[in-house]
C-alpha cells in the first residue's frame, strides 16, 4: 500500500475569495452610505418643516378673532402639511427603489390583512356614507408577501376608491383565487373613472389622473409607490374602467400554500 | 412651577417650543447644544427636558440622555428626545439610551404640550 500526497497551489481560489469578499463589502458600504443620505435628506427637510407647521397651528390657535388671519394661517398649515406627505412619499420611494428596506415575505392568508385596512378606513367610509362590499370568499387566499407593504397597497388603493367615489356611492373589494392559481383582489368604485390614455401613466411618479387631479390632495406618488412594491413580490397592479361607471384596481400576487416546500425567491 | 428645559441647536424650534409653552404654567430654560444641555440640566435641575437628537457639537442628544439617565441624582428627570428622524433603528436608540418619550419632527404644538403634560403630572 503507499501514499498519495497532493500539493495543490490554491493561492488563486484565496485570491478570488478576497476580491469576491472585498467587492460584496464595498456593496455593503454604498448601500449603507445611501440609506444614511436619505436620513440625512429627510432630516434636513422636516426640520423647516417643524417651523412652518408649528407656528402655522400656533398661530391658527390664536387667531381665533381675526377670521381671516386664522384662514392664512390655515393655508399655510395644510400646504406644510401636503409638503409633509411628499416628503414622506419621496423617502419611501427611494427607500423601496435602492432595496434599502429589503421585503420579508412571510406566507399569510391576504384576507385577515384586507380586513385590518377596511377596518382601519371604516370612519372614511362612513364619513362619506359609502357602502363597502367585501367579498373575500371562504378559502385562505395564501401568499408570500411583507405584511405592512402589503396593506400598504391595499390601502392605498381602497383609501383612492374612497376619495373618488361620489357621496354615498358602492366600493367592491373583491378577493379571489383565479384559475392560474394566483391570488386577485378587485378594488372597484363608482368614481370618475381613468381616461383610458391614461390607465398606465398614473402609475409613473407624479402623474395623477386629469379626470381627478384638481383637488385629489394626492402626492402622485402612491401608486407609483403600488407598483414597486408589487413588483418586488413578482406581481402586478393594474387599472381598469368599469361598465356604467368608475374604475378597477387589480392586484395579481403568485399563489402560495402554507407548507409548501420550496420557499419563492424574493 | 415645573422647570422645562429645551437642549435644541435650532434657534427657531427653541422658539417655536417657548411660544407654545408660553401660556402654560412652566418656567423655560434654553441650550443650543448636548454639553450646554448637560452643563445647564445640573444648574437648572429641571423636571423635564426636551432634547434634540441630532446636534452638531461634542455631545448629541442620545449621549446627554444616557448620561443623565445613569446618574441616579438625575435618573428621575423626564426626557422627550425630539427628532427628525423616526425609524425603529432611531427609536431603539433612543429607548436604548433611556428616554421617556420620543417625538418625531415635526410634532404638533398641541401634541407637545399633551406630552409635557402628562410626563410632569405624577413627577
Amino acid at each position: 500500500m503507499g501514499i498519495v500526497v497532493c500539493f495543490m497551489d490554491i493561492s488563486e481560489f484565496c485570491e478570488a475569495e478576497r476580491a469576491t469578499r472585498a467587492a460584496r463589502d464595498a456593496a455593503l458600504e454604498t448601500s449603507r452610505a445611501k440609506s444614511e443620505f436619505i436620513a440625512n435628506v429627510s432630516h434636513e427637510l422636516r426640520t423647516p418643516l417643524q417651523s412652518i407647521l408649528g407656528f402655522s397651528e400656533l398661530g391658527q390657535m390664536r387667531a381665533r378673532q381675526d377670521a381671516r388671519l386664522g384662514e392664512m394661517f390655515s393655508d399655510i398649515h395644510r400646504a406644510g402639511q401636503r409638503m409633509l406627505s411628499l416628503v414622506n412619499d419621496l423617502l419611501d420611494l427611494s427607500k423601496i427603489e435602492q432595496s434599502h428596506e429589503p421585503l420579508h415575505p412571510e406566507r399569510l392568508d391576504l384576507r385577515p390583512l384586507a380586513l385590518e385596512v377596511v377596518n382601519e378606513l371604516r370612519p372614511l367610509i362612513e364619513a362619506r356614507r359609502l357602502h363597502l362590499a367585501v367579498r373575500l370568499g371562504g378559502e385562505q387566499l395564501v401568499v408570500l408577501a411583507d405584511p405592512p407593504r402589503l396593506q400598504q397597497v391595499l390601502r392605498n388603493v381602497l383609501a383612492n376608491a374612497i376619495k373618488f367615489s361620489p357621496e354615498g356611492g358602492e366600493i367592491l373589494l373583491r378577493g379571489r383565487l383565479d384559475p392560474e392559481g394566483s391570488v386577485r383582489v378587485e378594488v372597484a368604485d363608482r368614481g370618475p373613472g381613468i381616461p383610458a390614455a391614461e390607465l398606465e401613466s398614473i402609475f409613473e411618479a407624479f402623474v395623477q389622473s386629469s379626470a381627478t387631479k384638481d383637488g385629489s390632495g394626492g402626492t402622485g406618488l402612491g401608486l407609483a409607490i403600488c407598483r414597486r412594491i408589487m413588483q418586488g413580490h413578482d406581481g402586478r397592479i393594474w387599472a381598469s374602467n368599469r361598465d356604467g361607471g368608475g374604475s378597477t384596481f387589480h392586484l395579481s400576487l403568485p399563489g402560495a400554500r402554507f407548507g409548501d416546500t420550496s420557499p419563492a425567491s424574493l | 412651577m415645573k422647570r422645562v428645559l429645551i437642549v435644541e441647536d435650532q434657534a427657531d424650534i427653541r422658539k417655536l417650543i417657548r411660544m407654545t409653552l408660553e401660556f402654560e404654567a412652566y418656567e423655560i430654560h434654553e441650550a443650543a447644544d448636548g454639553s450646554e444641555g448637560l452643563r445647564m440640566a445640573y444648574a437648572v435641575r429641571p423636571d423635564l427636558l426636551l432634547l434634540d437628537v441630532m446636534m452638531p457639537g461634542e455631545l448629541d442628544g442620545l449621549q446627554v440622555c444616557q448620561t443623565l439617565k445613569a446618574d441616579p441624582e438625575m435618573a428621575h428627570v423626564k426626557i422627550v428626545l425630539l427628532t427628525a428622524r423616526g425609524q425603529v433603528r432611531d427609536r431603539q436608540a433612543g429607548n436604548l439610551a433611556g428616554a421617556d418619550e420620543y417625538l418625531v419632527k415635526p410634532f404638533s404644538p398641541l401634541q407637545l404640550i399633551d406630552t409635557i403634560g402628562r410626563l410632569t403630572v405624577d413627577a
